[in-house]
């Protein structure tokens, strides 16, 4: 027999999807089945119990190997491994809770590190951007319930998030649009005709990395003034259709992606198409959502900002005060200009996303991965450290990419012995304790200054 | 268990009545009583000001456009103090922020004020967890936090129909969803017409398609309020916030208390809290004849009993605004171009967040801050007027000492008026150069403690040193017998000789001693009106088909609230 | 040629031995973005062909597949099918001379990699091309961040040239031959 728990928020990506139903074996330590998730949801429901499950810490050998080792003697590395560091980075954050985040960053206070999450790869253009110029948004209920307009630029969410046309962004009959997707305008610009693009009303295709150039055509037109006969490959006429569809709807919101964020321009790019919000509200009422990657990158970001003020990249290796100077506290900077001497991946994988300059720096330098399973920076740390699932097999706190925040639940219990994020970091951090205590020190820098006395 | 007794001290109290007497306060186990033991330890307050911890009735420090404006203002960040010092203070974390401090500075700062509870002042229920979690965080201080209502769908429709046993079946409702505290009202319609990019700035201006006018929602609140007996009466920030000549919809607003009556068993006998009154003060058709009204809107504030107030003085800083007032902000943005973020939140609110720079040379900022001061020198009931920033909208909260000593010492703020490079306009359009009125010790223990304390329906705990009540007591370096002026008042309000709070000594000549033997608390009310099948029934429906999370996610679950102070209703 | 070495004719844009990577990279003065530039230099006027090979404008996104994959495990047969590939549009082909499917050899400023050519269902344009974001991907990647973070994930030029008789590796032997760590295999997924 098995037992459904419904409403179970979906831990992949930054619709987190709220709906899902999961059966579970009866004795709470199998995922038979998952319904309403979309292909990559139910991949990770059903592939949690699949064998092969990492449930101790490993550490790798000399030889190239890796030998598994207890939680205690994995603590009292990290421990270690931190303390000695002058400045360590602590990147990630973003596949686990709030509570876990949390308590990693009472732990990088301690030891002086480098807090930085995935947003530093990802979105962290646009929040460069909302720094310079701020950000005209809303949820994603009053994009279903109201919009009648929208945007999707440089994002695939037919690829990357899969649910948000169906639950907010063209399919739903929300309360001001009964019609659903027959009520509203779909416009899409990319370099290249997506999935998403064959959904939409209408696919502007631009020449890669000339977004800002055609955000600039549009805001032109908007003012009723003149422009080229093309843009970044796209024809006049067809961006005045654009202004045009925008300005006769009630209620526009612009969805991005890493079409902005990644390409030539990086936060001027976004910067310019806030301006282009920020214009349309001289007309009808327009809005603007970063189409967030992972599902609690987010909250990363929100932890970050109540504890320190900042969203990411955030130093904190002088213990007094926290820094934020995107070029050189990111973690791509940091590594490339071999400006960190350890690094715990926490929550993602660096190795498979990052430049592989910055990825060379992290396999030589004292790194610990901590991961519920295999993956690119396990395999170059010198320690992997397993944790559970969170939204599988331990709740928590998440934001949505709308800011929204939302308990997981727990569906199963995590293998025998496999503790969570949030535990080890409090682990971690006493064990900091002890060993600032036994070396009679007060802080981490007053450590450093003994060892290298 | 621990016994302290503070010794000797000139103790200002509107509880027990001490006008300055020289008195010893007791504290046993955390709570105020009439005497200790030997064994207890001594503070001694000899030639010093004792009071109450105070509390702050309206302050934005915790949620969503808070952290928003920390996000988009790092440069907010660059200010660092000879407090942002781990190193040499073991006991605290890091800080930062200067409008908008991070949730450890806030926590500390309050403290080393002497405040024992702030007021969130604007909770999206959406975003409640949010709320709860910076409120989490934030040391020592206790906390609760009011949901907004004045632009919720469900309270359109109960209200318009007139169904106010839905409407306080729904309001018991979110408060237990939500951990909230009481009844918050912003721009009442105002917020949801601006999800069409409209506004109410008016009192009678129906909002688009619900047909719903902001006198008939506030109204409405008032009645399920008292209805539902809430410690706290309605907190309202009204229409056309900001605008000259606003005057008119303040004083169409506060009419609507009149022939309500408050209703509860906690102490409070006024029907509606109207918040941050500076900003809607103004008198004058455009910015250039733009002037003060404060005297206007004190005479019926004064005059009608069953209303309270809190000032929203402006402080002279470059700050952030951040309202659940979204139409405002964006009207402000495109005022003085700086960068606009806005927060529509589905079926409930909205919220924007302005940098703004209150420049002591510019005409409006100036007469702003006089309006401030003449609102609270104006008032008769010292009762029902409390002294606030708005923070940070007018300023951050960190000022209110400046803000107090402005009120106390005529000469100090006479300095700051004859020095504006606009002073003869400001002292035309307002009428602070004729006052003469300087609030004393007594009066600001008013304002600050016993009053907010009333207001929120929290008399038995906080605001006061009579036996029975919360140990939290703050020791000021001021001795009223050779009472301090000026900068040297502010200082001294702005870093206690002691704090203690819940009997615990927990700052000591403005130094945080140990944040973490201090139980923090969040506060929120449980009603036991229960749910009406039609609320039932539009709930689901509601969350079925027009929320983006599922109704079983709504709820803000324990762990969000690990010391919660329920207040049973 | 060796996994991961550079073609003969990169040195077209590669006019300095990099290959000493234990000295930091400073942005500025790297030789990675002058390469970038001059890579880019090298297509002015529109000619994109060199020798056997053509210079096309790469992005990196996230697809379906390789989200899937993510889920399925990193070392997964599913995860290399997905990532290691490189989509051109049917013309590029055509000019490359080989039919899809066919490993080509891709040079950026940073690195160089063998990937599968496929073609694709979202719809490139003649000089573009997808390589999902993975690891292979990144060994491509520029790393300069124009002061951002963020480093050049979409919209850097790179070199193509057929190599149909080079492996695609996987990306755990990849890794570690580059960064001189002992490779013993790829582990298993879960």
């Amino acid at each position: 027999m098995t037992k459904t728990i419904k409403n179970v928020i979906c831990t992949f990506c930054g619709t987190l999807c709220d709906d899902l139903e999961v059966d579970v074996s009866d004795d709470g330590k199998k995922i038979v089945q998952v319904r309403n998730a979309c292909a990559i949801g139910a991949e990770k429901y059903l592939h949690v119990g699949n064998p092969g499950r990492v449930v101790l810490p490993r550490m790798r050998q000399e030889d190239g190997t890796y030998k598994d080792i207890s939680y205690e003697e994995a603590i009292d590395f990290a421990a270690k491994t931190l303390l000695k560091a002058k400045k360590p980075l602590l990147y990630g954050w973003s596949s686990t809770n709030c509570e876990a985040i949390a308590a990693g960053n009472t732990l990088a206070e301690k030891i002086g590190g480098v807090v930085d999450n995935c947003a530093t790869v990802c979105h962290g253009s646009s929040l460069l951007a909302i720094q310079d110029t701020g950000v005209p948004s809303c949820t994603l209920g009053e994009v279903k319930n109201r919009a009648d307009r929208i945007i999707f630029w440089g994002c695939n969410p037919a690829h990357a998030h899969p649910r948000h046309m169906s639950r907010y962004s063209i399919f739903p009959r929300g309360f001001f649009s009964a019609k659903g997707q027959k009520g509203r305008k779909i416009i899409c610009v990319d370099c290249r005709e997506t999935d998403t693009a064959k959904i939409a009303d209408t696919f502007v295709r631009i020449k890669q990395s000339y977004d800002y150039e055609v955000f600039d055509a549009l805001r032109t037109l908007l003012r009723g003034e003149e422009i080229p006969d093309e843009v970044g490959g796209v024809p006049r006429e067809k961006l005045q259709e654009v202004v045009d569809i925008c300005k006769s709807g009630r209620f526009v919101t612009l969805f991005f992606g890493m079409g902005l964020t990644h390409t030539l321009g990086r936060n001027h790019n976004i910067d310019n198409g806030i301006n282009f919000i920020r214009d349309l509200n001289d007309y009808t009422k327009a809005t603007l959502i970063a189409m967030r990657g992972h599902y609690n990158v987010t909250g990363a970001g929100q932890v970050l900002g109540w504890q320190y003020g900042f969203p990411f990249a955030c130093d904190l290796s002088r213990l007094t005060m926290a820094r934020h100077n995107p070029g050189e506290t990111t973690s791509v900077d940091l590594l490339v200009r071999h400006e960190v001497d350890a690094c715990v991946v926490i929550a993602s994988d660096l190795a498979a996303h990052f430049p592989f300059e910055a990825t060379r720096r992290m396999a030589h330098i004292p790194t610990i991965t901590i991961d519920p399973h295999i993956s690119m920076s396990t395999e170059l740390s010198d320690l992997h450290i397993p944790v559970a699932i969170v939204g599988v097999e331990v709740g928590g706190c998440c934001y949505r990419m709308d800011n929204v925040p939302i308990e997981t639940r727990k569906c199963i219990d995590a293998p025998d012995g496999v503790i969570t994020d949030e535990e080890l970091f409090k682990r971690i951090s006493a064990r900091v304790d002890e060993l600032l205590a036994e070396a009679d020190v007060k802080n981490a820098s007053e450590y450093l200054a003994k060892m290298e006395a | 268990m621990s016994e302290i007794i503070i010794k000797n001290g000139h103790v200002f109290d509107a509880v027990t009545g001490l006008k300055g007497d020289v008195a010893d306060v007791c504290i046993k186990d955390g709570v105020i009583v009439d005497k200790v033991s030997n064994a207890a330890t001594v503070i001694d307050a000899a030639g010093k000001t004792v009071m109450a911890g105070a509390v702050d009735v309206h302050t934005h420090v915790a949620g969503p456009k808070v952290n928003l404006g920390r996000w988009y203002r790092p440069e907010d960040k660059f200010r660092l103090g000879e407090r942002c010092s781990a190193k040499l203070n073991p006991n605290t974390r890091i800080e930062g922020g200067f409008s908008i401090p991070t949730v450890f500075k806030t926590g500390y700062e309050y403290a080393r004020m002497g405040f024992a509870f702030t007021m969130e002042a604007a909770m999206p229920p959406l975003y409640a967890r949010h709320v709860h979690d910076e409120i989490r965080d934030t040391p020592i201080l206790d906390q609760a936090a009011l949901p907004v209502f004045g632009n919720n769908w469900f309270m359109f429709e109960y209200l318009k129909n007139g169904e106010y046993d839905n409407a306080a079946a729904y309001v018991a409702w979110i408060l237990r969803q939500t951990k909230g505290y009481g009844i918050k009202c912003v721009n009442p319609g105002g917020s949801e017409a601006w999800g069409w990019g409209l506004n109410c700035l008016t009192v009678n201006d129906p909002v688009p398609y619900f047909d719903i006018t902001p006198k008939e929602i506030v109204d409405g609140l008032i009645t399920t309020n008292e209805h539902l007996k809430l410690p706290h009466s309605v907190h309202l920030h009204s229409n056309n916030l900001g605008n000259p000549g606003n005057y008119t919809t303040t004083l169409d607003s506060l009419k609507i208390a009149e022939g309500h009556t408050a209703n509860n068993n906690f102490g409070r006998d006024t029907v509606l809290h109207h918040t941050h009154v500076q900003f809607h003060s103004y008198g004058g058709t455009t910015w250039a004849d733009f002037e003060s009204k404060a005297k206007e809107v004190m005479d019926y504030v004064n005059k009608q009993k069953n209303i309270s107030i809190d000032t929203g003085n402006v402080t002279l800083d470059e700050t952030t605004t951040m309202t659940a007032d979204g139409p405002f902000e964006y009207h402000l943005g495109a005022l003085n171009h700086l960068k606009w973020a806005n927060v529509d939140v589905e079926l409930e609110t909205s919220a924007g967040v302005v940098p703004y720079i209150y420049g002591k040379n510019v005409k409006v900022c100036e007469m702003q801050w006089a309006i401030g001061l003449e609102i609270a020198l104006y008032a008769k009931d010292m009762m029902r007027t409390m002294i606030t920033t708005d923070h940070p909208n007018a300023g951050p909260f960190t000022r209110y000492p400046r803000v107090y000593a402005w009120l106390m010492d005529k000469e100090y703020r006479d300095a700051q008026l004859n020095g504006f490079k606009w002073s003869s306009k400001v002292i035309d359009a307002t009428t602070l150069a004729e006052l003469d009125r300087e609030i004393s010790l007594y009066e600001l223990s008013q304002m600050t403690r016993a009053a907010p304390a009333k207001v929120l329906g929290l008399s038995k705990s906080f605001g006061g040193l009579a036996p029975g009540m919360k140990g939290n007591v703050a020791v000021y370096n001021i001795n009223p017998d050779n009472m301090l002026k000026g900068l040297e008042l502010e200082d001294a309000l702005s870093k206690v000789s002691v704090f203690i709070k819940d009997g615990v000594k927990c700052v000591e000549n403005g130094v945080v001693l140990e944040a973490e033997p201090v139980v923090k608390k969040t506060y929120w009310v449980n009603s036991s009106v229960p749910d009406t099948k039609q609320v039932i029934h539009d709930v689901s429906e509601k969350f079925l088909k027009y929320y983006s999370v599922n109704l079983a996610n709504y709820e803000v679950v324990d762990h969000y609230a690990p010391n919660q102070e329920i207040v049973e209703v | 040629m060796a996994e991961g070495a550079y073609s003969p004719l990169s040195k077209l844009f590669q006019k300095e031995d990099f290959e000493d990577w234990s000295k930091p990279h400073l942005v500025g003065q790297t030789t990675e973005y002058s390469s970038l530039l001059q890579l880019q230099a090298m297509k002015e006027g529109g000619k994109r062909k060199y020798g056997d090979g053509i210079i096309v404008s790469v992005i990196t996104c996230t697809e379906i597949k390789q989200g899937i994959a993510i889920e399925t495990g990193k070392t997964s047969p599913q995860y290399f099918d997905a990532c290691s590939v490189i989509e051109l549009h049917e013309e590029d082909f055509k000019t490359l001379g080989i039919s899809k499917n066919t490993n080509v050899r891709v040079t950026s400023a940073a690195g160089s990699v063998i990937l599968k050519a496929s073609t694709t269902t979202q719809s490139l344009y003649p000089g573009l091309a997808h390589i999902p974001m993975g690891p292979w991907a990144n060994i491509l990647v520029p790393s300069y961040t124009y002061s951002t973070g963020e480093p050049c994930f979409c919209g850097f030029d790179c070199f193509i040239e057929p190599a149909p008789q080079e492996k695609v590796e996987s990306a755990v032997k990849l890794m570690h031959e580059k960064c001189g760590l002992k490779y013993v295999g790829d582990p298993h997924y879960d």
